[in-house]
């Protein structure tokens, strides 16, 4: 018994094809026809047509804009510490070679870990007066009282504080992503640099990091989206609050959505957020990307 | 090159201290777990207690439905898993090996989806979901997942990619059917690329909140980070640290057993990601 190409095929594409058309054309066909409604997850059958009533709404609601101002003041501060540290680790361990490895190891532990896990695990660490880390910023002179700083209680910190798990779950991600890249660079590339005279600082500027771009791009745009869509590790460590102080847009639109029930508000802020992050991501792309291959 | 630079056990030492840094809240969360109650926050800190208590984790057990919620999720992550590797194998193996009609718009859609954030689709798949009568089930938390996983199909696709045409046309001219060649002859080629699919499979499902959290209710359906959250919620947090870091240690140890016999895998799976990108 013989099959034709064709049948099998359609054999093989089956499941990704009611895939993309269940969990994703006609999720997103929805939310697009749904952000023009008013209409309540309670009783969805009850829909009224308001226009772009909700988009403006999004638009110009200062809860949601602050939700959106926060997205990306979070993201960009995970992002750029895990970048810089991720970046730091990834060169060492390509300095130490072979010998790195049981350290690399070590270090991708965190990685792996449940992100509700790390949430909870930095909440425990963050108690003001008594959890951990404040005692040993104490005992290292930092801040003269253990209840100096309010981690998670005070306005206008805790969206880094909830970043923190999130940096310590994922520098591993970015320093291995990288340190795969440096490895990838040809030993003779830096070797002839070398004997052209140039410095560390310059072998690193005009070798390794033009080298490096599109494993940057590829790293940056990943994580980047992982960040602006995290939701776990604050949720459990203040649903957003204190006064909605860490409530991102993943967060404002499940409680909006869910809690109270508003599909249609829900839906213009998720087609907004998806819209920016794709419009975001390939800007980032093609600028870093791009840069990388005009030079060479 | 001297062995012994002076910069050289500099950088040994950075590094060591910065893993050493990496693993302490590790530290610090079983030590809370096995501390009686009022000495979880005595200053200055205790990191190894005199006396190592295990009652926090029998209560766990048995205080809360820890081993119900175990067997769902190790349900939950073992099913997706096998099913993932099944359909996202055969849709890289159709990326990869096969001229079809709309192949590269079909790629290029599911690659797009990694960028879709999933609270967009949330809204829309719910209200899908509780038309099919899947509310307070799991299946919402099985049936996404296990259809198609695009980063899977994606890494495997570069790995099908290497099976040379040859080895295909000489299995077809010994008469085999192309199922019997993606069996025989293509899967086996990519067997490492699916180990590394099914660890970062398992983990995610595993370690998935954000569907179970909307998903589920019912106490006997908990997913092991559900029973987390939850329990949080309702036993408040302040007098029982002590159990909160027992259940969480709990739901790491299915996470080291993988990274201790597959974490080679794992590793080689996050520097593909940045290499074929």
């Amino acid at each position: 018994m013989r099959m034709s190409d064709r049948a099998f095929v359609l054999v093989l594409m089956l499941p990704a094809g009611v895939f993309l058309s269940f969990f994703v054309a006609y999720p997103l066909f929805m939310l697009l026809r749904d952000s023009f409604y008013e209409v309540s997850l309670f009783a969805s059958e009850e829909r009224v047509f308001v226009g772009l009533d909700n988009f403006i709404y999004a638009l110009t609601s200062s809860r949601v804009m602050g939700a959106a101002g926060r997205t990306l003041n979070y993201t960009l501060m995970a992002l750029s510490a895990e970048f810089v540290l991720g970046f730091g680790v990834a060169l060492l361990f390509n300095a130490m070679g072979r010998r790195s490895e049981i350290l690399r190891t070590i270090f991708m532990f965190p990685l792996m870990i449940p992100p509700i896990v790390a949430g909870l695990l930095w909440r425990f660490m963050l108690i003001d007066n008594i959890g951990i880390v404040n005692h040993i910023l104490e005992h290292l002179g930092i801040i003269a009282n253990s209840s100096d700083i309010s981690w998670l209680g005070d306005r206008d910190i805790v969206l880094f504080s909830v970043a923190l798990p999130n940096i310590w779950l994922t520098t591993s991600f970015v320093a291995l992503v990288l340190y795969t890249g440096l490895q990838n660079i040809p030993a003779e590339l830096i070797e002839a640099a070398k004997i052209d005279g140039a410095s560390a600082l310059q072998r690193f500027r005009n070798v390794t990091v033009p080298m490096l771009r599109p494993v940057i791009a590829v790293v940056l745009i990943i994580r980047g989206i992982d960040a602006a869509r995290a939701f776990d590790m604050i949720w459990i460590q203040t649903e957003g609050g204190p006064r909605f102080a860490s409530e991102i847009l993943s967060i404002h639109i499940y409680r909006s959505m869910i809690r109270y029930g508003n599909v249609g508000e829900a839906s213009a802020i998720a087609t907004l957020f998806m819209i920016a992050m794709v419009v975001i991501s390939s800007i980032a792309f093609f600028t870093i990307w791009g840069r990388g291959t005009s030079k060479t | 090159m001297t062995p012994a630079k002076p910069s050289r056990v500099l950088m040994h030492v950075i590094v060591a201290f910065g893993a050493l840094f990496m693993m302490l809240p590790f530290f610090w969360m079983l030590s809370a777990a096995v501390k009686r109650r009022e000495d979880i926050f005595v200053l200055p800190p205790v990191w190894i207690p005199q006396d190592i208590l295990w009652g926090n984790f029998v209560e766990v057990w048995t205080r809360v439905p820890m081993a119900q919620a175990y067997v769902n999720s190790l349900k939950i992550a073992g099913t997706v898993t096998v099913f993932t590797l099944l359909t996202s194998s055969l849709a890289a193996y159709a990326f990869a090996k096969i001229e079809f009609p709309g192949k590269r718009i079909s790629f290029a859609t599911l690659m797009a989806t990694i960028m879709i954030p999933s609270q967009a689709t949330l809204i829309p798949v719910f209200i899908l979901m509780s038309r099919l009568g899947w509310i307070d089930t799991h299946w919402p938390l099985i049936v996404p997942p296990a259809l198609t996983n695009a980063f899977g199909v994606f890494l495997l696709r570069q790995f099908f990619m290497g099976v040379p045409d040859d080895l295909i046309d000489a299995a077809r001219i010994d008469g085999a059917n192309p199922i019997q060649i993606y069996r025989r002859v293509a899967i086996p080629i990519v067997r490492p690329a699916l180990m590394t699919l099914a660890i970062f499979t398992f983990l995610g499902n595993w370690n998935a909140f954000l569907t179970p959290l909307i998903y589920i209710n019912s106490e006997e359906l908990w997913t092991v980070p559900l029973l987390i959250s939850n329990f949080q919620d309702a036993y408040g947090v302040e007098s029982e640290w002590g159990l909160l870091m027992a259940a969480s240690s709990l739901a790491l140890v299915p996470v080291l057993i993988v990274y201790i016999f597959a974490q080679r895998y794992f590793i080689e799976g996050v520097a593909l990601t940045g290499l074929k990108g």
